[in-house]
């Protein structure tokens, strides 16, 4: 994806330029290109990437280790919301914007007020949520780990683990419709088994969560 | 990108066996909340007839030939999936069969019992012809959601709620071992496609990804180190449930690691039939010696059922046609064995109110029938001839002596004899221990039928297997070429 | 290709949700410091005590909720991922044509004999 300068000079200046103008201070040849100074500011394009990745990646892993590690259980909810945010924005770095806004609608939308739901139904208390497992944790934790470096390191440098923007026609035709148009042909199959498990799921809350039987209205 | 699905009408034929499934539901649920005046026990017969015209269905594809894929490989009728989705019917039309009297003794929601039932068959009948990592995923999912609702049913029950709460964890947690491995498959292949996976070469991520996702199946089929949740599950869960859990699922996981391994890994065999020869050794001896110590039936057969499995995995340790084909032979026997002596349970257990093997002192005076049909499905179970079992087993030791699997064998052979012990004290309970309580027990209708279906599926497997074996034979043709000697030891069955 | 292309990308493509996020961001950051910078200030024991309805609070405020609250939000959970299905169907609709169609309207229609099933068990209402 390369941006003429004009291009970007706009796209710069539609956001900053309207906000007070304060970006012409950063237009050292005064042609109307405030880039270049950021661009002798800012590392170069794979790295920039990188810290972008870094930073989501590292946001999760604190809050999913704050997720467990919090005393107070809507403690834990509420990093996991800042968790499912930042996953959701390591998606629009892949350029996968429907995957991250139904990541939003999903699980910070509604799963995440399910688990709440559960914490006010079961008045869960600070004390009684810790349990004896540290040990199991840290051995499968160091497993996991042992087997991310092992992934990592057999293909050496070659190994990207993030591709920054990768151009395709995700890109060009809009990603709700590429996802569309292959959801509703090539991955048809496993689709129409969703809405069968949605069925199965719906007649299975109903049994599990209503208190005895309603008899139909005649 | 253009769009593409081709989908005729022949190629709608293929599916014809789970559409037809899935109106049958379909009008089931409508009838239940249309109809007021509509019994349970319509319900369950409405529900067996379509299990049945589905069974009739694949029955007729199965004589014709008809096979194909569809969805680029995602969805493959073969005959190895048509040999297991009339497996998987003949299952849940014999558990339905037998759960009407428990249907009856529940207080809530009688009617979607067999709906999930149902739909549990339907999401098991595509994970035997699930062709991609995708479709295996999707089909287990939804194959195991009925299950974590009917093993939780009886929602007074403390039991059966905490059977549900523990199965329903640990499915999760293989459910996410199992969409990890496929990701981490997918990142080193970048395809699902079982046919394509074969034609790549091996490496660490493959590695891993495959083992995870053979503990999230071995969860499902309840193989040592996997069975944690079996006893309880099994003990807690309404009875019929346990049977059908004990043998459906079972028999679609197979189908899926048959053809992963068989289809995606053929060229890694040396790799992965260790796994399965330390996976065999272990259900079987674990299961046989834990299930001495049980005083609950039901736990004893769960027990037993982790000890079947670890028989089951000595097809795929033989990783060879043959292997295979006596997998499939020996689900069958012990499909007809196992679900008698659990039909045998539920009648008892309806009754006396108890799954204590104590409590089954003296049945032989209460009930000849019931002790005389429990007594064969035990020894089918043991593997004693001229029962299904002897041959199942005997054919499975075939194919493990074929690949000079001899370890294998020697603790196949010490695991019959272990088994035996705890089989017979059943069987001495029953005829030699005097009855608490002498008044006769009756057995109803349909569950009768069950115990019929059972004996006559035992001794026919056993007398007079070759048609079966045939079948089984037919059924993984498209195995022939997989590597390792091709023995002649099949036609020692006439087969 | 310098660092700065890559933020331009995202700017171009994500500058209106960014100005969202920043909004509601600074939406609450600015009323509670506004209260916070306004509210005239005279704490006495008294006052900073809590209470209900003019007496001691009887017990604590944070009570169980009852079960319905959760059952309805398990359905919604259900309807929301049905809904989610929709969006990507609708964009490619016409690309789709008929086939798209008939298969939107299988996976609704499976949907719907669920949904009748809530309704008419009562799954739905309130007691």
């Amino acid at each position: 994806m390369s941006y003429t300068k004009r291009q970007r000079g706009v796209a710069l200046n539609g956001l900053w330029g309207s906000a007070g103008g304060f970006a012409s201070k950063a237009d050292v040849h005064g042609d109307g290109n405030y880039l270049d100074a950021l661009e002798w500011l800012t590392p170069n394009r794979s790295i920039m990437a990188q810290l972008v990745f870094c930073y989501f990646a590292s946001v999760i892993v604190i809050t999913a280790a704050l997720v467990v590690a919090s005393r107070n259980p809507v403690y834990s909810a509420l990093s996991l919301l800042v968790m499912f945010f930042h996953v959701a924005g390591l998606y629009v770095t892949l350029h996968a914007e429907f995957l991250a806004a139904i990541h939003i609608i999903v699980y910070a939308g509604a799963i995440l007020v399910l688990y709440l739901f559960v914490v006010m139904l079961l008045n869960v208390k600070r004390e009684e949520r810790f349990h004896r497992q540290a040990t199991v944790a840290v051995l499968l934790g160091l497993v996991l780990l042992g087997e991310a470096f092992v992934l990592s390191l057999q293909k050496g440098t070659q190994h990207v683990f993030f591709t920054p923007a990768v151009q395709s026609d995700t890109m060009v035709a809009g990603n709700t419709e590429s996802i569309g148009e292959v959801l509703y042909s090539a991955y048809l199959f496993p689709f129409e088994i969703a809405s069968l498990i949605l069925l199965v799921a719906m007649i299975g809350a109903v049994i599990l969560s209503k208190k005895g039987l309603l008899e139909p209205k005649s | 990108m253009t769009f593409d699905l081709a989908l005729t009408g022949s190629d709608l034929l293929l599916l014809l066996p789970e559409i037809l499934l899935t109106l049958w539901l379909c009008l089931m649920v409508c009838l239940d909340f249309s109809m007021r005046k509509i019994t349970h026990q319509n319900l369950a017969y409405l529900g067996i007839g379509g299990v049945l015209a589905t069974l009739v269905v694949l029955i007729w594809f199965d004589l014709t030939g008809i096979t194909g894929t569809l969805f680029k490989n995602m969805f493959v009728l073969d005959r190895l999936a048509i040999f297991f989705k009339i497996f998987i019917l003949l299952a849940t039309a014999l558990v339905m069969c037998s759960s009407i009297d428990s249907v009856r003794t529940f207080r809530f929601f009688k009617g979607e019992y067999y709906f999930l039932v149902l739909m549990s068959t339907l999401g098991m009948m595509f994970m035997a012809s699930a062709g991609d990592l995708l479709s295996v995923f999707v089909t287990v999912e939804f194959s195991t959601f009925g299950f974590y609702v009917l093993v939780a049913y009886l929602r007074d029950d403390l039991r059966s709620s905490e059977a549900g709460l523990k199965f329903f964890i640990l499915g999760v947690f293989a459910a996410g071992l199992l969409a990890y491995g496929i990701s981490l498959v997918y990142g080193e292949t970048g395809t699902l496609i079982f046919s394509d996976i074969a034609g790549t070469s091996g490496s660490y991520g493959m590695t891993i990804g495959f083992l995870l996702i053979f503990a999230a199946l071995g969860f499902k089929i309840g193989a040592v180190p996997f069975h944690s949740w079996i006893p309880d599950t099994y003990q807690g869960a309404p009875t019929p449930v346990t049977a059908f859990l004990s043998i459906a699922p079972k028999g679609a996981a197979i189908a899926i690691l048959i053809r992963m391994f068989y289809v995606a890994l053929a060229s890694f065999k040396p790799m992965w039939v260790l796994l399965f020869i330390a996976g065999s050794i272990l259900s079987m001896t674990y299961g046989n010696i834990v299930a001495i110590a049980q005083k609950n039936i039901k736990r004893l057969l769960a027990y037993s059922g982790i000890a079947q499995i670890g028989n089951v995995l000595i097809g795929l340790a033989a990783g060879t046609k043959q292997g295979s084909d006596a997998i499939l032979f020996y689900l069958l026997t012990y499909l007809f064995a196992n679900l008698g002596a659990f039909a045998v349970v539920i009648g008892v257990s309806h009754i006396i109110k108890s799954d204590e093997i104590e409590d089954y002192s003296g049945l032989n005076r209460r009930s000849p029938f019931l002790a005389a049909s429990m007594l064969l499905f035990l020894l089918s179970l043991a593997g004693v001839p001229p029962l299904a079992g002897f041959i199942g087993k005997l054919y499975l030791f075939v194919a493990a002596i074929d690949q000079e699997l001899y370890t294998l064998l020697i603790f196949g052979l010490i695991n019959i004899i272990i088994s035996m012990y705890y089989y017979l004290i059943v069987v001495k309970k029953m005829y030699i221990n005097e009855p608490l309580d002498p008044s006769p027990l009756t057995v109803s209708i349909p569950l009768k039928t069950v115990v019929y279906v059972g004996i006559a599926g035992t001794l026919l497997l056993g007398i007079y297997p070759k048609p079966f074996i045939d079948w089984a034979v037919s059924a993984t043709l498209m195995f022939s070429n997989i590597a390792g000697p091709t023995a002649a030891a099949g036609s020692i069955f006439g087969g | 290709m310098s660092g700065v292309d890559l933020l331009v990308e995202y700017l171009a493509r994500y500058s209106s949700i960014l100005i969202f996020i920043l909004l509601a961001f600074g939406f609450g950051v600015v009323t509670l410091l506004l209260s916070y910078l306004v509210q005239p200030k005279y704490p006495e024991p008294e006052k900073l005590s809590p209470y209900e309805c003019g007496s001691e609070p009887f017990s604590d405020s944070r009570i169980p909720f009852p079960v319905r609250y959760y059952v309805i939000a398990m359905l919604f959970v259900i309807f929301d991922i049905e809904v989610i299905f929709l969006y990507p169907w609708a964009v490619t609709f016409k690309q789709l044509g008929l086939i798209g169609f008939i298969e939107m309207m299988i996976f609704i229609g499976l949907f719907v004999v669920a949904y009748v099933y809530a309704w008419r068990k009562g799954a739905l209402e309130w007691d």
